[in-house]
């Protein structure tokens, strides 16, 4: 099957020939098939999080190739890699990075405003994300009065508000007790029966031994130095 | 020199937007020096920043010129009092020569204004900036354009003497008000009106082949009766329309339409005209940029609506310009003008 | 659509700032309040002075001598009188009087000038020697009515006492205010005129659009005349007025550029969280463009409350509270202050005059800030 994400001698370099420069990764090569979960584990400054980063279309890589959908993203103008990301991708970020004061409904809609989708669609579509992670009855409340795991839940349907083809996870369960993770696993699980292909960043064992990984990349100082396939 | 509010906003304002626009064009230099669109540097990307902030600058720059036609007109009716025998703004405009050509120049630069704005509208529908380049080149010479516009305004304003009772001495004679061009006032009613309907008729025609077909000699011909019918306009409005709405066989003048007493009717009319010629020039001078990949769905699908406002403005033009000859009581039936 | 729902975002993010954001509307409005407060008060005056010159004279004619007014003699009334086109020609008599005593000036004028347009409050005309009829300012700041005595003092140094017939109101109190109508006779003697001679002559023609055409034949007739027409007289209160307006609007001047540096520096200090906010947009999906055109609904919300708060703000200081602020640059300085209420008078060429000069300096410096904001790199993020 042909591969849905592709890198080839991938690096990264931040802040080049500057006294802080760091090289964040180091010629990657990796692939990743549709409908596979993907994880990335390590620990932390192993380079995870600039990976998902590039291939999320977040950043340009100072060398080397991204092949997302056979499209190669690595030298797209920034124009582009907004709109490829805004269609392709849906983020869960480590910090949920969701606006504090606007309500629930109004933070999973927020990817839709740009586009052309009318007000009813729109608030018909975040309604159907919410209610498919059990949270329709918080619609209307401001985020900063959720709890930690509910908060995540909005995430998830904010990032799946668009139906893009990848999820991409950054350090899912960072926040979050034994129960919520597991609880999460399995919305992850769900979403990838849907067809979804998923990527997830995580040194927490609980993800990275879960049954529904179907490969993994072990990662440090920014190289790969395993791949497994389950 | 006169310290008038609305003379005041037009040369501070003009003043910040020439600023802005040198501004903006120190930045489009850099950026054309070193554009590469197909690299993807660290540098390219600042340089796509960058493009980001000229174009903003330059829009609200040349969005307050646009503006900033209606606001000279309206002062320069508004100071018609301050001039011994003015009675409109052409009293105003006499009273120092420069008048004319700063007027001139605003709408000069309304249209040079107005073209850029679409420019920039269209390289931001492209996905691969396809008109960078031209843009800036062109920005570099609208610049120096505004300049002359500004310098023009201020001199004109600056060498506007109000008489005043203390100044004069008494004789109250000066220039009265006059049309523009006797020639224009002169020429006969009967043959101005046929081409102007006529010229009317069939730029709305044609643009019925444009909405139907793609092919670009149709709006090449759409534009030019545009501009065509743009100047008839102007001929016919000294000619003829504004004796309609005076009621007067003898007064020609232009801009006394824009006054209170005919209802501002000037200013609806004057609107639609321009409206209506900006949008119908568009089709023909943007038909080259089909030929850049890029761009042709976004021209096609925009080009349509120009021509549909420009239908819409002119009949309103005309609507307005024939409403005071179908129902006015005014008839210049029998009467024979010679300027 | 697209842009209705960004417009939406816009309002709601202003409303999420809404401390940061009242204290710059605040000061916008206050900015913008004081220099519609010039335009309006102006406009006004110049409006109330168009009204009250109506029932003037349409043409005067003065007489010049070595540069300065002098009297006219009765007898080139007559000459006058006899230019085809003149309807009448009717000698005035009038001067100034500065009293000492309250240190203000009074206009006196020979009641057969007819003075029109007046209506009195209490009282008639004078009818014989000796009795005046005086304007509410002079009555005011006299401290004298109906039956009162009102002294003056010539330019013999001796005192004339007039007995006050009765007091004028006026529709506009600018006309009457420092008024004192005697006598044609008590007039003469009190100033002392030679015999055969008035201050000047007030003209009536037959056709109004022929004033000019007679007032050069005037000229021609008496090159030591001087015509004024009605026409003239406004044009020198317009220019007068906005003179002092310009003058004003440039003295304000500083005060909008300390409020386009606010703006700036509210604009540039974005917070922290603010920052955030447009990564996370980035991060999701807004392109530049889309986080430009949110900064600049943010900049027209701000913009268009200041300004219509400003505008409500000048209309009640104007035309409610008096102008009390303003007034007495525009108005002039003078002891006698008549205290007339203006007509509330905007038309839509002021607020397009004060749309330009405030809102395009607020635009100018906020759009560097704006696009510093918006050219945000989405992978801050990601970093958190």
């Amino acid at each position: 099957m042909d591969a849905l994400i592709r890198t080839e001698n991938l690096s990264k370099v931040y802040n080049p020939r500057r006294p802080d420069e760091f090289q964040a990764l180091a010629d990657i090569s990796l692939t990743v098939a549709p409908g596979e979960v993907a994880v990335f584990k390590g620990p932390s400054g192993s380079g995870k999080t600039s990976l998902l980063s590039l291939i999320g279309c977040m950043s340009r890589p100072t060398a080397g190739r991204i092949l997302v959908a056979g499209k190669d993203v690595a030298k797209l103008p920034e124009r582009f890699l907004t709109r490829v990301r805004r269609d392709t991708f849906g983020f869960i970020f480590q910090q949920f990075n969701l606006i504090r004061d606007l309500s629930v409904l109004e933070n999973v809609l927020l990817p839709l405003y740009p586009l052309k989708t009318p007000l009813g669609e729109m608030r018909q579509r975040g309604e159907e994300a919410l209610a498919r992670l059990g949270i329709e009855n918080k619609v209307s409340l401001k985020v900063r009065q959720l709890s930690g795991g509910e908060q995540q839940r909005v995430a998830i349907a904010r990032a799946l508000i668009n139906d893009p083809q990848i999820v991409i996870a950054d350090e899912p369960t960072a926040h979050l007790d034994s129960r919520l993770s597991a609880d999460l696993l399995d919305i992850l699980g769900e979403i990838n029966r849907l067809g979804k292909t998923i990527l997830i960043a995580t040194h927490d064992p609980l993800v990275y031994e879960h049954s529904l990984v179907t490969r993994t990349i072990a990662m440090k100082d920014g190289r790969v130095e395993g791949v497994s396939q389950i | 020199m006169i310290l008038h509010p609305g003379i005041l906003a037009l040369i501070c304002g003009s003043g910040i937007a020439l600023l802005m626009l040198i501004y903006a064009g120190g930045l489009g230099v850099k950026i054309l020096r070193r554009w590469d669109f197909r690299s993807s540097s660290e540098e390219q990307l600042i340089l796509e920043r960058k493009t980001y902030l000229v174009s903003t600058i330059v829009s609200y720059a040349l969005g307050f010129e646009i503006f900033s036609v209606l606001l000279f007109a309206f002062t320069v009716d508004e100071i018609h009092s301050l001039f011994v025998g003015a009675m409109c703004a052409t009293g105003s405009l006499n009273a120092n020569p420069l008048g004319w050509y700063a007027l001139y120049a605003k709408i000069t630069v309304f249209f040079s204004a107005a073209l850029w704005l679409v420019l920039n509208y269209l390289d931001g529908r492209a996905d691969d900036f396809p008109l960078v380049k031209r843009k800036f080149a062109l920005l570099l010479l609208l610049t120096p354009l505004v300049g002359v516009e500004l310098y023009l305004q201020v001199a004109y304003f600056l060498g506007l003497h109000p008489d005043v009772i203390t100044s004069c001495c008494g004789s109250l004679f000066s220039e009265s008000g006059s049309g523009i061009s006797a020639d224009l006032a002169g020429l006969a009613v009967e043959p101005t009106m046929a081409a102007f309907y006529g010229t009317g008729l069939l730029f709305l025609g044609s643009a019925l082949p444009c909405l139907k077909r793609q092919t670009a000699l149709f709006r090449y011909l759409f534009s030019l009766l545009a501009a065509l019918f743009f100047l008839v306009s102007i001929a016919a409005i000294v000619s003829f329309i504004s004796l309609y709405i005076y009621e007067l066989p003898t007064h020609h003048c232009p801009f006394d339409i824009l006054q209170k007493n005919y209802g501002f009717v000037g200013y609806p009319l004057y609107l639609s005209l321009f409206g209506g010629a900006l949008f119908g020039i568009l089709p023909g001078i943007f038909q080259p940029l089909k030929k850049i990949s890029s761009l042709t769905p976004e021209v096609g699908r925009v080009e349509r609506k120009w021509i549909l406002l420009a239908v819409f403005f002119t009949a309103c033009f005309l609507a307005l310009a024939t409403w005071p000859i179908v129902f006015g009581q005014f008839r210049m039936a029998g009467y024979s003008l010679n300027g | 659509m697209r842009h209705l729902k960004i417009l939406e975002y816009a309002l709601s993010s202003l409303l999420r700032r809404r401390y940061k954001n009242l204290s710059l509307v605040a000061v916008y409005a206050f900015t913008i309040a004081v220099l519609a407060s010039v335009l309006f008060l102006t406009h006004a005056l110049k409006t109330e002075a168009t009204r009250l010159l109506v029932d003037a004279p349409e043409l005067v004619v003065q007489r010049v001598s070595a540069g300065r007014h002098d009297l006219m003699s009765t007898e080139s009334g007559e000459r006058i009188g006899a230019i085809p086109g003149v309807a009448a020609s009717r000698p005035r008599y009038w001067g100034y009087y500065y009293d000492a005593l309250t240190e203000a000036n009074y206009t006196l004028l020979g009641v057969e000038s007819e003075p029109a347009g007046l209506e009195m409050v209490e009282g008639r005309l004078p009818a014989a020697p000796g009795e005046c009829a005086i304007g509410q300012g002079v009555a005011g700041i006299r401290k004298v009515g109906i039956g009162d005595d009102l002294i003056l003092i010539d330019s013999d140094n001796i005192g004339t006492v007039l007995e006050v017939a009765g007091v004028f109101r006026s529709p506009s109190d600018l006309l009457t205010n420092d008024l004192v109508v005697l006598g044609r006779d008590d007039l003469i003697r009190f100033f002392g005129y030679p015999p055969g001679r008035a201050t000047d002559f007030a003209v009536e023609v037959y056709n109004p659009a022929e004033v000019d055409t007679i007032a050069g034949k005037i000229k021609r007739l008496m090159p030591d005349s001087r015509p004024i027409t009605r026409s003239e007289i406004l044009r020198t209160y317009a220019g007068v007025f906005n003179w002092r307006s310009g003058m004003m609007l440039t003295v304000f001047a500083a005060a909008l550029i300390a409020f386009c540096i606010l703006a700036w520096d509210k604009a540039t200090g974005i917070s922290a969280e603010e920052k955030r906010e447009i990564g996370i947009l980035k991060a999701i999906g807004w392109e530049t463009s889309d986080i430009l055109e949110l900064k600049f609904w943010e900049g027209m919300a701000i913009s268009l409350t200041s300004l219509l708060l400003g505008l409500m703000a000048a209309y009640l200081h104007v035309f409610f509270w008096g102008a009390t602020v303003l007034s007495p640059v525009i108005k002039g300085w003078s002891v006698l202050f008549p205290d007339f209420r203006l007509i509330p008078f905007i038309d839509p060429y002021q607020i397009l005059v004060i749309s330009f000069l405030t809102v395009t300096p607020y635009v100018a410096s906020t759009v560097i800030p704006s696009w510093k904001a918006a050219v945000t790199d989405p992978e801050t993020a990601m970093r958190g």
